[in-house]
């Protein structure tokens, strides 16, 4: 198994008491599969993906679980190692793509830094591969636009940057935390195609955090369904969406609005 | 979201230069026509000139011959002619030509000016960068008292203070003079330590504001070192209200380091606008504060290049995000 999440709890300092973020969430991702998280906005999906990287807030602490990727423990792993990790093997796509970018530093910049880091090698190789996964992610004439900066460059074009510099060192695990959110909904399918056809070809896990249930139903194999900190009903993707089990499930799949139903109200979870 | 709009850049950018080459001419005319005003309201330089002692008549004679006695209108547009020339007059109190004054002392100047800024930026910025990291811990709230401090104790004070401690007691610098590496020290020091505090905080907040970005998380993501998260993704980004400053002092000190050049003799331009002020040497004064007033026109436009350089959102003339 790729990564294997088990029983993991976090907790916040706030003052003197812990809050509970997440309790008990276990689940696993095996190479070429997409896992949905799915929840409410506060409900930790979140806050999970990030203690899978080792970036919790300092604030955050983890008081028991376990978190395997690869079969090694990366809780206790030191901060170095787990360094190792980030942006080589396992990597993240965050939601808002002109957020997540450097304003000051070239697009082709920032993906050749992950390239260089972990890949070592000249400035120019790194910039000629940087290019190469520009062109990979279908960033047009990549070449040129590599040396744009973020704000010169569309929502689209920006997530497709965001996206090469999370496949530019070929990670075994992609954490992609709202990746469409951001986007107008005519990008978003491209974008969620583009994240198929990549995770086919490298046979990457995919870790798919989103409160967008259409969007989990196009791509995710597995759902893991969140509720304020907890799981709330872990299936298939096609048993979850024919059968639910749990009533905030049904509540959840009943507030997505129809296409093919006129609806009088939006309904509540 | 066109694609390299170079030569709209270049455009945007020469047409800024300009007017603010044009603004920058408008500030150093009114701001001698207020010197005049002032200085003219202040006392009468012919009389300072000629000595308590002086007769009547030989004021008078002074007065006349230094076209004090003409109105100030045409003082000033004289004056102005002769300025755009490279000639700021006489002055009253070394009987020299101003501009060469001014020259003479400006390395003094632009030394002391160096070692100060040096010791702000070297020291005020990782102390600043340290102390946003460690936000509301023992070393951030040191950071915060040593930087009251800093700003809070007057430089004559503090200059007296060490030349007592490190010249007097210890006797190891000189107490005060020009000359050496070892002149150098304790009035740099003096300059150093007033400032550095204000610099502390200002890379602090500003730091404060770029760490919580989405993109020092990428950063992060990526596995970077810590140091090059900081230092690569937040300095660079934090670090434009810095520059502005710098700008700003560096103009400000080039135009005399009065209170510590005054303690250690320091043979600036600002220990001879005090002895141009006591002595109602009006040409000498009208030429120190216009070329502070110059250097501040000229670091304004330097700080904007550097803007344009460093932002690239304002390369394409985006406002601030």
């Amino acid at each position: 198994m790729l990564l294997e999440i088990r029983d993991l709890a976090i907790s916040f300092r706030a003052g003197r008491t812990l809050q509970p973020a997440v309790d008990g969430l276990s689940l696993s991702v095996a190479a070429g599969q997409t896992v949905g998280l799915v929840g409410e906005s506060g409900c930790g999906k979140t806050v999970s993906a990030l203690a899978v990287l080792g970036l919790l807030p300092p604030a955050a602490t983890v008081p028991r679980g376990s978190i395997r990727f690869d079969g090694a423990e990366l809780l206790t792993a030191t901060p170095a190692a787990r360094r190792a990790l980030r942006g080589a093997r396992i990597a993240l796509i965050a939601q808002d793509p002109l957020a997540a970018l450097n304003p000051v530093h070239p697009v082709g910049a920032q993906v050749a830094e992950v390239i260089r880091l972990h890949g070592g090698g000249t400035r120019a190789a790194a910039w000629a591969r940087a290019v190469e996964a520009l062109r990979e992610v279908g960033l047009p004439d990549p070449a040129q636009r590599a040396h744009d900066y973020p704000h010169q460059l569309s929502g689209g074009q920006r997530q497709r940057v965001g996206i090469a510099m999370a496949i530019a060192c070929r990670p075994a695990l992609l954490i992609a935390d709202e990746p469409t959110t951001a986007l107008d909904v005519s990008v978003q399918a491209q974008i969620l195609d583009l994240l198929r056809r990549l995770q086919a070809e490298h046979r990457m896990g995919l870790l798919l955090i989103t409160h967008d249930l259409g969007i989990v139903a196009e791509l995710a194999d597995q759902v893991t369904v969140m509720r304020a900190g907890r799981v709330v009903e872990q299936q298939a993707v096609g048993p979850l969406f024919a059968a639910p089990r749990e009533d905030y499930t049904k509540g959840l799949l009943a507030a997505v609005p129809r296409i093919d139903r006129p609806v009088e109200r939006l309904a509540s979870v | 979201m066109s694609q390299r709009p170079t030569a709209a850049r270049q455009r945007r950018l020469g047409r800024q230069i300009a007017t603010r080459l044009g603004w920058g001419a408008l500030t150093l005319l009114g701001t001698a026509a207020l010197l005049l005003l002032l200085l003219h309201l202040s006392g009468d330089p012919a009389k300072a000139y000629a000595g308590e002692k002086a007769d009547e008549a030989t004021v008078a004679r002074i007065r006349v011959q230094m076209g004090f006695d003409r109105p100030l209108a045409v003082q000033y547009l004289r004056y102005v002619g002769r300025a755009l020339r490279g000639d700021l007059g006489r002055s009253t109190l070394y009987d020299q030509p101003v501009a060469k004054l001014l020259w003479q002392r400006l390395p003094a100047t632009a030394l002391l000016a160096a070692a100060g800024l040096a010791f702000w930026v070297l020291v005020g910025v990782p102390v600043g960068i340290y102390t946003a990291v460690h936000q509301g811990r023992a070393a951030d709230r040191l950071g915060l008292v040593v930087a009251v401090l800093s700003y809070s104790i007057p430089t004559f004070w503090l200059g007296r203070l060490l030349q007592h401690e490190l010249a007097w007691r210890l006797p190891w610098f000189p107490v005060g003079g020009y000359g050496s590496l070892a002149h150098l020290v304790l009035p740099g020091l003096t300059l150093g330590l007033a400032g550095v505090g204000y610099y502390m905080r200002l890379v602090h907040t500003s730091m404060l504001e770029v760490l919580p970005a989405e993109y020092i998380r990428t950063a992060r993501a990526k596995g970077l070192s810590e140091w090059a998260v900081l230092w690569h993704h937040g300095f660079r980004n934090a670090m434009l209200p810095v520059v502005t400053v710098l700008g700003l002092d560096t103009a400000r000190l080039l135009g005399g380091v009065v209170f510590t050049e005054a303690v250690f003799a320091w043979p600036g331009i600002g220990s001879q606008a005090v002895q141009a002020i006591f002595n109602l040497d009006q040409p000498l004064v009208m030429g120190t504060v216009l070329l502070t007033a110059a250097l501040v026109v000229a670091a304004n436009l330097v700080v904007d290049v550097l803007y344009y350089v460093l932002d690239p959102r304002i390369r394409d003339g985006e406002e601030r995000h």
